[in-house]
């Protein structure tokens, strides 16, 4: 089980990767919305995804969790 | 666009920066909406945040707006009744809205001093007193704050007679450590500073006005 954290203070723009979905290394799981851009955040390895933490529109902190990969 | 519309009365400014995305798309938007304002990125640069913890950048992009893109934008603007918010994250992009000017074909902008940015100007009410001053004589000017410093960069436009913008598009926080929970209590917070210091805030209308908008 791998936690994806916040790399930034942001909102949640898009979840990409739905609960159950495999997920290769690289593979975008959350798109953030912060400093006018958006942040694509990705699975460290392949695997699946255990857990979305957030929801699309959440404010959310650095180092929160967003989704567990298993 | 139009359910924000019926919803709320106001100006409308739709972003055009984007990464990695063909000059096309970037104002596809523009031209079948029209907003009353569009963004117009006035340089291209490095576009990064860095993370003292992390010791390392969160991401680090090159924003790519050279002139002849720049001048793309501004026509289909013109050309769609959309008037430029000319968006500027370091002194040459503020500067580099005179040759447009020379040229005859920007003619009715607002600038926008965009600070916070690694790449651009870092947010500081001592860059804000300089980068103002260069702006040009009778064009609004507004500064965006990029992360919780925007505090510090509002109570100075305000002293410096410019006008501000608050939001979570740039700030999520109210302050140290509290989290705003909508754009609601940014603009509640922007409001009691400036009529702490005497300024009292446009109305949607009275900003038309200020910002020669003419159309609803």
């Amino acid at each position: 089980m791998t936690e994806i954290l916040s790399p930034i203070t942001g909102s949640v723009w898009k979840i990409i990767a739905q609960v159950g979905t495999q997920v290769n290394e690289g593979d975008t799981v959350v798109i953030l919305e912060s400093m006018k851009m958006e942040i694509k955040v990705k699975s460290p390895h392949d695997g699946k995804v255990a857990e979305i933490k957030v929801k699309e529109g959440d404010s959310i902190l650095e180092d929160d969790i967003i989704a567990i990969v298993e | 666009m139009q359910e924000v519309r019926k919803r709320c009365p106001v100006i409308i400014n739709f972003s055009t920066g984007a990464v990695g995305v063909d000059r096309d798309t970037r104002i596809a938007h523009i031209r079948e909406v029209k907003p009353e304002i569009a963004a117009l990125n006035m340089g291209s640069m490095n576009y990064a945040k860095y993370s003292p913890k992390r010791k390392g950048f969160v991401f680090s992009l090159v924003f790519q707006n050279p002139f002849d893109d720049i001048m793309f934008f501004l026509d289909t603007m013109v050309k769609n009744g959309v008037k430029p918010e000319c968006e500027c994250f370091d002194l040459g992009h503020v500067e580099s809205v005179i040759p447009l000017m020379d040229m005859g074909i920007l003619k009715h902008l607002q600038i926008s001093l965009v600070m916070g940015v690694v790449g651009g100007m870092a947010a500081t009410s001592r860059n804000l007193t300089h980068v103002s001053s260069v702006v040009p004589p009778g064009i609004a000017w507004q500064v965006i704050g990029i992360s919780q410093d925007q505090w510090l960069l509002i109570a100075t436009a305000l002293a410096l007679g410019g006008n501000i913008r608050v939001g979570l598009e740039d700030n999520f926080y109210l302050a140290p450590g509290v989290m705003a929970q909508g754009n609601g209590p940014l603009v509640e917070k922007a409001v009691r500073m400036a009529r702490d210091i005497g300024r009292e805030p446009a109305t949607v209308e009275e900003a038309r006005v200020i910002l020669g908008i003419n159309r609803q």
